[in-house]
């Protein structure tokens, strides 16, 4: 009686695998915790804020080493990078882990209307322009149950040199210790400041975010305080 | 009945080597740093079942454990838990075994 019950409620629409299958068709990806994972793992990211959209899937065949693929979209550009991800030092201490990481990607960027374009071609009237792209960042974060943090900084390089950068502060606070198989949830403070090469000055966002972590799945669901509704996912899978 | 007895003894002795194939050889309980989320749990203990040594692996973040026994028969050293452990990213502060 007791053990059909059981093979049940496993089954039924609540048991974690459920919840999985659930999340991952609201959003054809997944997410995780940690930028470089597991020995043959992997990561699948988005992220969204306003009108900007960025997908991100990332392989690991090692530990140290992140190899991935990310799309970017925003308003009048798109960009597709391969990118490289190195773990280059790890702390492990026993409530606390802490990462420095290096990434390095090269790709390409679609930019409509761009002005460079003008000058080139003039076959392409509408000026949309495609050009090499190249990027660097560089992040640290740490944590333990309670408390999140992370800082990440990123250059990107197109034609005419520096074309982007940006920085990204983020801290975290959990209302509880969740154990391994429990919900876990996180309230988050996200500061991001950002320039491209056609903006005299700095802008940042500076975004409140719940954060929903469940087995292999994180998502994240936050409005910034100029009213950007920002969501991001992660689902993490490996053998 | 000399004979026998000697049959009878290197049965039970055949028997007993194959029940202890059976038998779960050891609780290995290790005491892991770095471990901070249920994704890290997660992650050691997918590990740990793939070497196909050893069953019953749980993680413990509060005490900082990962506990698990291993089978009769697949040798499972400390040298080999620790490579584990350590090429997963995390570090191994101190392995206690008995025997069961
Ligand atoms: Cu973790």
């Amino acid at each position: 009686m007791t053990d059909s019950r059981e093979k049940k409620y496993l089954q039924s629409p609540h048991s974690p695998l459920s919840v999985a299958i659930f999340l991952g068709l609201l959003n054809p990806i997944s997410a995780l915790a940690h930028p470089v994972v597991f020995a043959n793992g992997t990561a699948v990211m988005g992220h969204h804020q306003g009108e900007m959209a960025e997908l991100e899937i990332v392989h690991s065949p090692t530990p140290k080493l992140g190899l991935g693929l990310s799309f970017d979209r925003m308003p009048q550009e798109l960009s597709v990078l391969g990118k490289a991800s190195a773990l280059l030092w790890r702390g492990n201490y026993p409530d606390y882990q802490s990462n420095i990481y290096l990434s390095l990607a090269a790709g390409r960027r679609w930019a409509a209307g761009r002005p460079e374009s003008e000058g080139h071609s003039s076959s392409n009237t509408k000026g949309n322009a495609s050009s090499p792209l190249y990027q660097w960042s560089a992040g640290w974060d740490g944590e333990d149950r309670l408390i999140y943090s992370m800082l990440k900084y990123a250059q990107n390089y197109s034609n005419d040199g520096l074309s982007k950068q940006q920085g990204t502060l983020r801290l975290g606070f959990a209302p509880y210790k969740a154990q391994n198989d429990e919900l876990t949830v996180w309230g988050i403070m996200e500061w991001l400041p950002e320039k491209s090469e056609n903006q005299m000055q700095w802008t940042h966002n500076v975004t409140p975010l719940v954060r929903l972590f469940y087995k292999n799945a994180l998502l994240e669901i936050g409005s910034s305080f100029s009213g950007k509704v920002t969501f991001n996912y992660m689902f993490h899978f490996f053998n | 009945m000399l004979k026998t007895n000697k049959f009878v003894i290197s049965a039970f002795v055949f028997l007993g080597g194959i029940m202890s194939l059976h038998a779960h050889a050891d609780v290995v309980k290790v005491s892991v740093n770095g471990m901070v989320c249920g994704f890290c749990a997660q992650g050691i203990t997918k590990k740990l079942n793939n070497t196909q040594a050893v069953e019953k692996v749980n993680v413990d973040l509060e005490k900082k454990i990962v506990s698990f026994e291993t089978l009769a028969g697949k040798p499972f050293d400390d040298e080999a838990i620790k490579k584990l452990i350590t090429e997963a990213g995390y570090a191994v502060v101190k392995i206690e075994r008995t025997k069961q």
